[in-house]
């Protein structure tokens, strides 16, 4: 089985690699946006699949990212560095976000994660000497070192190698301790501190993980469409991020670029239908949740810490009386 | 101190404006412990058939409106029906994802259909201010004053004096009591769900004409619904009226010596702070968690 995977593994990396090669520009474009769509999945599934704590204000994070690396790019920083910076301060910002969430839960963080989105986008907004305003910010392909990355292809292989990077930093994190604090403190905060997990200290990381991977991707993102617009961060892209991670699988990384992928090439193959394109897909999103739930929380169930007593679970799955 | 009566009064009416919305998803709340992230893209749907009743169809106002609130009650119990209660024995990120699901399908519809555009809504009051003592008020303010707590007094009445009303406080209460004495839970949940999608259209309709119609006007305002939802405590109906207003009142305050460019954020923030000092709201039901 290991060794299977080995080569399943490396047989994808192969083609990923050759796969620019292969496709027009436009396919490949779509590509990268799967991939650091997805990169923000992974994050979010980091918060609400492993921690439990949900949010409806991804795009906020996604902005302040964006924005941070543009302002880098424009003051010649590096692309690496300006990249981990923008990472760094919207992780800052995922602390200031994380500080209601310790008293909050369920729909009170719902509410509150959408203020924050809301509060991103109106002060990136009315920000004009930051962000342009109404007006928009341009940005440039990066170069590292002496490669200008001015081409789709070039860039995707800095798209591809971060995202790499961060899904298997993602990987080997979650599985040591503090993913099994995440997910102790999803199934019950009270068994999780009766555990001597610091409650605190473990929602505040995830906020803060779940934002820097958020951040890095709106880096890339910046990079990737070349203009920015304070409208494309709105509540419709944070709800999108929210069904990429239903859709993939609560808790399953490797499910947060297939939802992703669900998301953003369902809509492409639309395009002749372009009229009723949104209708068919929230449509679909909304039969997915409706008629397959149990694949959508497959994942949950795979990663599910050993099972707790029935009245801790009872509080997840909150049951209407019988009718 | 003039100034300040003047902003309390547009204030109160922005408040109103509040309450009424939020009170739509309150009723829903209440009965069936779901929050409706759709309620104000319905509403906004609800409000184009108005205007497109009355400019297109030449109807009179009066039968655009009440064609629009009907239209708004088939849709809240046909979604209910086909997106809500098959999910509501499952995880709480299911039904929540559906209406989320709702949102989508509907913004983006519309936007489709609609594009950006401004629709111009006919206002349902004269332009002309009144003079009151020595404040200058616009018939507007005072139009969406009274229609809003006219309409909480007839809800008052409802929930309070009528049968149906006190089914859904039964229901609220305690749901398998309720059973037992025999609502019919299918039934009733049919009817929050008309009662709050109704309630939604209507204040769609009144806030039309304050800042034109367009597919995105209710993003901001159905998230001020859910702040003033979330600072009344989720199922209070008097706490929700005091929050709705307090906060109608505290923008245009904030609006007029603070700054309006940052109006929506400051206000936002300062609701992000109340949430943090009394989580269950100013009289939302103390929820005590048991192990």
């Amino acid at each position: 089985m290991r060794g299977w995977r080995i080569v399943a593994t490396t047989a994808g990396l192969l083609l990923l690699g050759v796969f620019p090669f292969m496709v027009q520009d436009y396919v490949l474009y779509v590509a990268m946006t799967v991939a650091i769509f997805g990169l923000v999945a992974l994050g979010l599934n980091v918060l609400f699949g492993y921690a439990g704590q949900i949010s409806l204000g991804h795009a906020g994070f996604l902005c302040i990212g964006a924005y941070a690396t543009a302002t880098f790019s424009a003051l010649g920083v590096p692309i690496p560095l300006g990249l981990a910076g923008a990472g760094v301060i919207t992780a800052i910002g995922g602390l200031l976000m994380g500080f209601p969430a310790i008293r909050l839960s369920g729909l009170h963080l719902a509410i509150a994660t959408l203020g924050f989105g809301v509060v991103v986008e109106r002060v990136f907004f009315s920000w004009e000497s930051f962000t342009g305003g109404g007006a928009g910010l341009k940005v440039v392909r990066p170069s590292v070192g002496p490669w200008l990355l001015n081409t789709n292809v070039r860039f995707y292989y800095l798209v591809m190698g971060t995202v790499f990077l961060l899904t298997l930093v993602a990987r080997s994190l979650l599985h040591q301790k503090i993913g099994r604090a995440f997910q102790a403190i999803r199934e019950s905060e009270i068994a999780a501190s009766a555990l001597g997990i610091d409650i605190v200290r473990t929602k505040l990381l995830a906020f803060v993980m779940s934002a820097f991977y958020t951040g890095v991707a709106g880096g890339l993102f910046a990079h990737l469409i070349q203009f920015l617009s304070v409208q494309t961060f709105n509540l419709s892209l944070s709800i999108s991020f929210l069904i990429m991670v239903i859709i993939g699988g609560l808790g399953s990384l490797a499910g947060s670029f297939i939802g992703a992928a669900f998301v953003m090439v369902l809509p492409e193959l639309l395009r002749p239908i372009k009229n009723y394109q949104a209708l068919v897909f929230g449509t679909m999103a909304l039969a997915t949740i409706l008629f397959v739930p149990g694949g959508i929380f497959e994942g949950l169930r795979r990663v599910r810490a050993p099972k707790l007593t029935k009245a801790v679970r009872s509080r997840f799955d909150r049951r209407a009386p019988s009718d | 101190m003039q100034l300040l009566f003047q902003q309390i009064v547009s204030g109160l009416a922005a408040g109103g404006l509040y309450a009424l919305m939020t009170l739509g998803l309150v009723i829903i709340f209440r009965a069936t412990r779901v929050a409706n992230f759709g309620h104000g893209e319905m509403a906004m749907l609800s409000t184009f058939v108005a205007y497109f009743l009355f400019t297109t169809f030449h109807l009179p106002i009066a039968i655009a409106v009440i064609g629009a609130v009907l239209f708004a009650v088939a849709v809240g119990i046909g979604l209910e029906r086909l997106a809500v209660r098959p999910l509501l024995k499952g995880p709480m990120a299911s039904v929540l994802m559906s209406t989320l699901a709702i949102y989508i399908i509907v913004h983006e519809s519309a936007f489709h259909i609609w594009g950006g555009d401004l629709y111009v809504f006919p206002p349902f009051f004269s332009e002309k201010p009144v003079q009151l003592f020595n404040l200058i008020i616009s018939q507007e303010h005072i139009g969406i004053i009274s229609v809003s707590f006219g309409l909480m007094l007839v809800l008052y009445f409802l929930f309070q004096h009528t049968k149906v009303g006190l089914a859904m406080r039964a229901m609220a209460q305690d749901r398998t009591v309720a059973v037992l004495l025999g609502i019919r839970l299918p039934r009733m949940y049919a009817a929050t769900w008309a009662l709050g999608s109704g309630l939604g259209a209507v204040t769609g309709i009144l806030f039309a004409p304050v800042i034109s119609l367009y597919v995105d006007y209710m993003e901001v305002f159905i998230i001020k619904a859910f702040i003033v939802m979330v600072l009344g405590g989720l199922d209070s109906f008097a706490g929700v009226v005091i929050a709705g207003l307090s906060l109608g009142v505290m923008e245009n305050i904030i609006a007029g010596y603070v700054s309006s460019e940052f109006r929506d954020a400051l206000s936002l923030i300062l609701v992000i702070l109340v949430m943090l000092v009394r989580p269950s709201g100013l009289l939302g039901t103390v929820e005590i968690q048991k192990v």
